[in-house]
């Protein structure tokens, strides 16, 4: 046994999603149906337009999206790891988690409050 | 591994007060009828601080750790974390009218000056070095955005960018600098990096330089010469309340850290950290004169006057003795009250306008009797007359610098504070001596806020009795530091 043989999941593994990523975008390129047109040809900028100055201003519910996103985001990071040890931890596990998700929603009865929900 | 239990929390029921009443301010600020949400406010967030305090004493004296020794509730932590609140109360009192003057009326000021005072309290009990690094990034970063709150006004937002960005640097620093104490100790914790450095001496270089980021961090924080060049721009975009607030509670803040990793065993003894901080100090006291000389604008020559009172700890920081790290917390106390207190008569409008220049403070006397000698006050206690705390401070460093024998620091000490008399004593004069030429029908029946003149009058009975009867302030230090060593 070398040491190299321990890494062979992970060789599995990288062979397999160059694998599974190249099949899928061709999948795509056979089967998808093509409309071309001017909008469809333009790459996707995430709402903002594709040309113009690069020191434009950007709209600041953007940044509003984005930390809303944040909170979200950050609970399911914290939330996996308890799910999986809440019966070790217990009441107290219970308790504390609770505590946290309370204060997101104080974040999130904050954000609503405040408008940042609102996309208009 | 043993799961954290709830006894592990006694040692931060303080800080979790501060923040659930930071929780509690945000949603007051949100369901408030808008009629009383401003008294509402301010009064939520005096009331927070206080049970806080209360906390406090309860936790006196025991010595608790919790979540793995990484945070303590010592007489040391105790005492610090004593002024950033009492500070934070003087704010809250003194903005009250400032803030709805000034457009920046927000729920969030009093939420972010709450979660300020988490972050250093989370730094100055903090026994590990990460537990340090969070607790100061909580603090900065609500302390950018209170800088910046002014929004429409240009000079905030220089303000609030240059501290950012300065302030980042600096946590660039303090980070690189735990992460080679790290290396070299294997811990982030203060303990352990102790024990490791006696074992194996100071003299790797990799603690050397750590410790040397971690000095050079802490410095930006405390605005030591050479790392001072933010202070003047910051301190005088900055809200005047908040200027009060960060030279008061932020810098102690600084120093309690400077203390806890310092002086609580990694060795300074050999003569070249002596000799870096003599430096230091000597430079910190000196520029911060010597600018502060020249200054027309009185809020600027109060932040460069900050500096200097910096260096005059660094003397103490110097020394090292029981006594001078009791000079330590002492002048930090005194220093916390009379700056917030000076700035603190700034933020009040006289004559239809908050004073910036000394010519603005002509005629001072005349039409505000009161609130004049209230600032003659502070000045005294910050050029350091008797009978004020600025003069007990300085005697007790100065004091214990002479008994270490360190006779030429304590002269050059001497000479900024005689230095220091001709700007400080400019503010009286100009405030009694000279006529304030006011342009015709300026209002002056104006009332000055009762809010405001509470908080400035605790302050200043808190300065004369650190004068008159700073024993017992001076023993609870010395024996909060018997504790540390």
């Amino acid at each position: 046994m070398s040491i190299a043989s321990g890494y062979l999941p992970i060789l599995i593994m990288i062979v397999l999603g160059i694998v599974l990523a190249g099949a899928l975008s061709c999948i795509g390129l056979f089967l998808g149906p093509k409309l071309r047109g001017e909008v469809k040809e333009t790459p996707f900028e995430s709402g903002f337009l594709r040309n113009g100055m690069a020191g434009h201003r950007y709209d600041v519910k953007f940044y509003m999206t984005a930390l809303v996103f944040l909170i979200f985001d950050v609970e399911v990071v914290f939330l996996y790891p308890w799910a999986v040890q809440v019966r070790e931890l217990g009441w107290f596990g219970f308790v504390a988690a609770s505590v946290f998700l309370g204060i997101l929603v104080l974040g999130l009865a904050y954000d609503w409050k405040k408008g940042a929900l609102n996309w208009e | 591994m043993e799961f954290i239990t709830l006894a592990d929390l006694t040692p931060i029921i303080p800080e979790i007060i501060v923040l659930l009443t930071a929780c509690i301010v945000l949603l007051v600020d949100l369901f408030a009828p808008k009629k009383e949400r401003a008294f509402t406010l301010a009064v939520t967030t005096i009331i927070g601080l206080l049970l806080a305090l209360l906390a406090e004493t309860q936790l006196h004296g025991k010595e608790i750790t919790g979540f793995y020794g990484t945070v303590v509730a010592d007489d040391f932590s105790i005492l610090f974390e004593f002024i950033y609140m009492s500070v934070a109360i003087v704010t809250v009192f003194v903005s009250r009218h400032y803030i709805s003057d000034n457009e920046m009326n927000f729920g969030e000021y009093y939420v972010l000056l709450l979660t300020a005072v988490s972050g250093m309290m989370f730094m100055t009990s903090g026994l590990d070095l990460l537990v340090i690094f969070i607790g100061l990034e909580i603090m900065s970063i609500s302390s950018y955005i209170l800088v910046g709150m002014k929004r429409k006004i240009a000079k905030a937002n220089e303000a609030a960018l240059k501290y950012l960005l300065l302030g980042a640097f600096s946590t660039g620093f303090l980070l690189y600098g735990i992460s080679l104490l790290y290396g070299a100790t294997g811990s982030t914790l203060l303990p352990e990096i102790i024990t490791q450095i006696k074992l194996n001496g100071a003299d790797n270089p990799l603690v050397v330089v750590g410790m040397a980021l971690v000095i050079v961090a802490m410095s930006f924080k405390i605005a030591v010469v050479p790392f001072h060049m933010w202070t003047p721009d910051v301190y005088t975009g900055a809200p005047t309340p908040v200027t009060g607030f960060l030279s008061g509670a932020a810098k102690a803040a600084g120093f309690a850290v400077f203390v806890r990793v310092l002086l609580t065993g990694i060795p300074l003894d050999s003569a070249n950290w002596e000799n870096l901080f003599w430096i230091l100090a000597v430079l910190t006291m000196t520029v911060g004169n010597v600018m502060a000389l020249r200054q027309n604008e009185v809020k600027r020559m109060l932040a460069f006057s900050s500096i200097a009172h910096a260096g005059y700890v660094m003397v103490a920081i110097v020394v090292g003795s029981t006594s001078a790290i009791s000079g330590v917390i002492f002048y930090s106390c005194a220093y916390a009250l009379m700056g917030t207190g000076a700035f603190g008569i700034l933020t009040i409008k006289d004559a239809g306008r908050t004073p910036r220049t000394f010519d603005d403070l002509a005629g001072y006397g005349k039409r505000n009797p009161f609130l004049a000698l209230l600032m003659t006050l502070f000045i005294f206690s910050l050029v350091g007359l008797p009978l004020t705390g600025g003069f007990i401070g300085k005697l007790q460093i100065f004091s214990a610098a002479l008994q270490d024998g360190w006779i030429w620091l304590t002269i050059i000490g001497i000479l900024n504070s005689a230095l220091s008399v001709y700007y400080y004593l400019r503010v009286p004069m100009f405030m009694y001596m000279r006529e304030g030429a006011l342009p015709e029908g300026t209002d002056l029946s104006e009332q000055t806020s009762g809010f405001a003149l509470t908080g400035l009058i605790g302050t200043a009975a808190a300065v004369i009795y650190l004068g008159i009867f700073p024993d017992r302030i001076l023993e609870l230090a010395s024996l909060s530091i018997l504790a540390l060593l």
